[in-house]
């Protein structure tokens, strides 16, 4: 018998979801899960064997959400559809490790809710852009293999050609290919961090190597992909580290094959550390940086430092002929200018020049 | 119970279980001389030998009085009526007896931290650090106490930093921290202990910076502290305040050598811009934006006519936009640059 999947053991399904094409899915993807379907206001079942469990359910609320940003900080103008929560990958800087205690990983069936929201939303003004990513609360496509929740957002979205749909992920997986979609409206995108920092502190994760090759895959089918250097963590050795990373890519892909790649020191939420330190876990190195608490009340490094690595990032992206889609995360123009040499403003925006390389790639717009 | 007389110096005062024997006062020895001994000593008898139980203050007095002998109450051997203490149900053994008789007989007394320290260093290596809890914890603290837990973390450290709980430079709940050092970074940070009077968050913070500043440039806190030259600051006749002051801000320098350059470059160019004025100047938080905040507080017309007239100035000096744009400079270090 193989490793379950995720190490998922029990697959609880709420009684209203039960008859979805997603319980389905889940039932066959997970076939020695323990199955168990949940009247309104039952508990969620233990995991047998120390396993996780996966709760298949109806999300009462809004799907579409913007992207968390602050007055403070320059945001990109994302908009996320939330699709499930929790993740199975274990990161040692991840913000769910603030929102959820427990392993159990979610997932929402109730897409044809979603789709008449999305439908409502996307199809007001069709010339109207759309970029929206899927997965506030998760991975978007750990759970890909068992749900088929990308698959059905694809075969919804074919009918709105005006969004562009980014997947970002840390895992390999390409099943939802399988939908077929026009590679204008799909963006696949991976985080990439330092070599030691994936081997460290992202467990469970796809190696550098692998999400890379699934790039090319990718961008071998039509597609182009995004790159997300987020968090860039501070310690001994990091600028060695970085750079080995970025050369990396272009060893995968070239230039132009990446719509855009975005930059984002580390920061957290004050309380992470304290966090990971009651899980009995060390603190890493790269959470005893030089911190201060900014406005929005993260934790973030000390702002000359954090210019210096975004300026090493760019530099050397811009050493391999990327300098085009290159934009900082949450950042202030002050970080902007000293990093990149101008500010979003300059560009007509962040949200919308990223609009713009999303849809666009030749753009009537430069991208940068 | 017989009363019996002991000479005073045939009685053992410096018996391990009597742990809180401190010499006798003045007053005391004036008044067993005018008064004569009101409460008599306790002993316990073994193999016919009297084993002092509680009275060594009584006894170290009335040895520096001629021709005086102690009166003791003799305690049977082993009570049959006490409820059993021995965690086996069995007699308890002379030396955790002894210990509780005295700890009984000073019931009443206020129990300092240094107190319950060398009751525990007595009690523990008897009955492990529970047992002492749970025979004695009740004879040492209120229920509500939670010195109980802080005390079991500081019998961790070695017993040589009772004296400094003892003098008050350290306090009882910095234990934790303490028994967290390793012991060659322990002695390396012995001499800044009793250099000042800590409080525990003072010390916490200061092994905090200490010892991620270690870690961060990959060696031992006490290679750290060596290179540092905060250890030849207390030869330096500075005040108390300024001791721990000076010792907390090279620690965090230590650890934070970007901020507090930072910090530093921002208050040399605010007094450059403010002085002769009451015009206070703080930096955006987190040095985040290249603003800051000049603030003055004014109680009449000239007050504000005087502080409109510094802005003024500090508008046209040329400090104002090197302060403005201070956190555009580098400050950076690698991580594990030696400071
Ligand atoms: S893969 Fe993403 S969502 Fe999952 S733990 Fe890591 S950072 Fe969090």
């Amino acid at each position: 018998m193989s490793a379950p999947l995720w190490d998922i053991t029990a697959l609880a399904v709420d009684a209203a979801v039960a008859e979805t094409p997603m319980a389905a899915r889940a039932r066959t993807a997970l076939p020695e899960a323990a199955v168990t379907v949940l009247a309104p206001g039952d508990a969620l079942p233990q995991a047998p064997n120390g396993g996780r469990a996966l709760h298949v359910k109806a999300h009462p609320g809004r799907f579409l959400r913007p992207c968390p940003a602050t007055r403070h900080y320059r945001c990109c103008g994302y908009q996320i559809i939330h699709i499930g929560e929790n993740c199975p990958m274990d990161c040692s800087y991840c913000i769910l490790r603030a929102y959820f205690r427990d392993r159990t990983l979610t997932a929402f069936a109730n897409t044809e809710a979603m789709f008449a929201e999305l439908g409502r939303v996307f199809g007001r003004d069709p010339s109207r852009l759309f970029r929206v990513g899927t997965g506030q609360f998760a991975d978007a496509l750990a759970l890909e293999p068992i749900t088929g929740h990308t698959r059905e957002l694809l075969g919804f979205l074919a009918g709105h050609p005006n969004v562009v749909l980014e997947l970002k992920s840390k895992t390999a997986d390409l099943t939802w290919m399988e939908a077929d979609p026009d590679p204008k409206t799909v963006l696949p995108s991976w985080s990439l961090n330092a070599p030691v920092i994936v081997a460290a502190q992202e467990r469970d994760t796809a190696s550098l190597e692998a999400r890379l090759s699934a790039a090319r895959a990718c961008v071998q089918a039509g597609f182009r992909v995004c790159l997300h250097f987020d968090p860039i963590c501070w310690f001994e050795g990091w600028e060695r580290e970085y750079a080995a990373t970025v050369d990396m890519i272009f060893n995968y892909l070239a230039p132009d094959d990446i719509a855009y790649i975005s930059l984002g020191s580390f920061r957290c939420l004050p309380e992470l550390p304290g966090r990971l330190i009651a899980e009995g876990r060390e603190l890493p190195r790269y959470m005893l940086g030089e911190f201060t608490i900014g406005p929005d009340g993260k934790t973030r490094l000390l702002r000359p430092l954090r210019v210096r690595q975004l300026r090493f990032m760019a530099r050397r992206l811009a050493g391999h002929g990327f300098s085009r889609g290159l934009y900082c995360c949450m950042e202030s123009d002050e970080v902007w200018r000293a990093a990149l040499g101008q500010a979003p403003r300059e560009l007509g925006g962040l949200a919308a020049h990223l609009l713009a390389c999303a849809h666009n790639p030749g753009g009537t717009r430069p991208c940068s | 119970m017989q009363p019996l007389f002991l000479h005073p110096r045939d009685i053992d005062l410096s018996a391990p279980h009597l742990f809180w024997a401190a010499p006798p006062d003045a007053a005391l020895t004036d008044s067993l001389a005018a008064q004569g001994q009101l409460t008599p000593a306790l002993v316990l008898e073994t193999d016919g030998r009297p084993i002092l139980a509680a009275g060594s203050r009584r006894a170290a007095a009335l040895r520096e009085i001629k021709g005086r002998t102690l009166c003791a109450l003799a305690l049977p051997e082993a009570d049959p009526d006490a409820p059993a203490l021995a965690p086996d149900g069995g007699p308890l053994p002379l030396p955790l007896r002894l210990g509780l008789i005295y700890l009984a007989s000073n019931l009443g007394r206020a129990v300092t931290d240094a107190m319950a320290v060398a009751a525990g260093r007595y009690f523990a290596p008897l009955a492990g650090l529970d047992g002492f809890l749970a025979l004695a914890g009740p004879q040492l603290f209120a229920p509500d106490d939670r010195r109980g837990r802080l005390l079991a973390r500081w019998l961790a450290l070695p017993p040589a930093l009772d004296a400094l709980l003892a003098s008050g430079h350290v306090p009882l709940g910095a234990g934790e921290r303490l028994a967290a050092l390793a012991p060659d970074d322990l002695d390396a940070f012995l001499p800044l202990l009793g250099a000042v009077r800590w409080s525990r968050g003072s010390l916490s913070a200061a092994l905090a910076f200490l010892t991620e500043a270690a870690r961060l440039a990959g060696e031992t806190p006490a290679a750290t502290l060596a290179r540092s030259g905060l250890l030849d600051l207390p030869g330096r006749g500075l005040s108390p305040n300024d001791l721990t002051a000076g010792l907390l801000a090279g620690l965090r320098r230590l650890r934070y050598p970007a901020v507090t350059t930072l910090e530093a470059r921002f208050t040399a160019l605010s007094r450059e811009l403010s002085r002769g004025s009451r015009v206070k100047i703080r930096p955006s938080q987190g040095f985040e934006s290249d603003c800051a905040t000049f603030e003055v507080t004014v109680k009449n017309r000239q007050e504000l006519s005087k502080a409109a007239a510094d802005l003024a100035a500090m508008a046209a000096a040329p400090a104002l936009p090197r302060l403005l744009a201070v956190a555009q400079e580098d400050v950076s270090e690698e991580p594990g640059d030696k400071t």
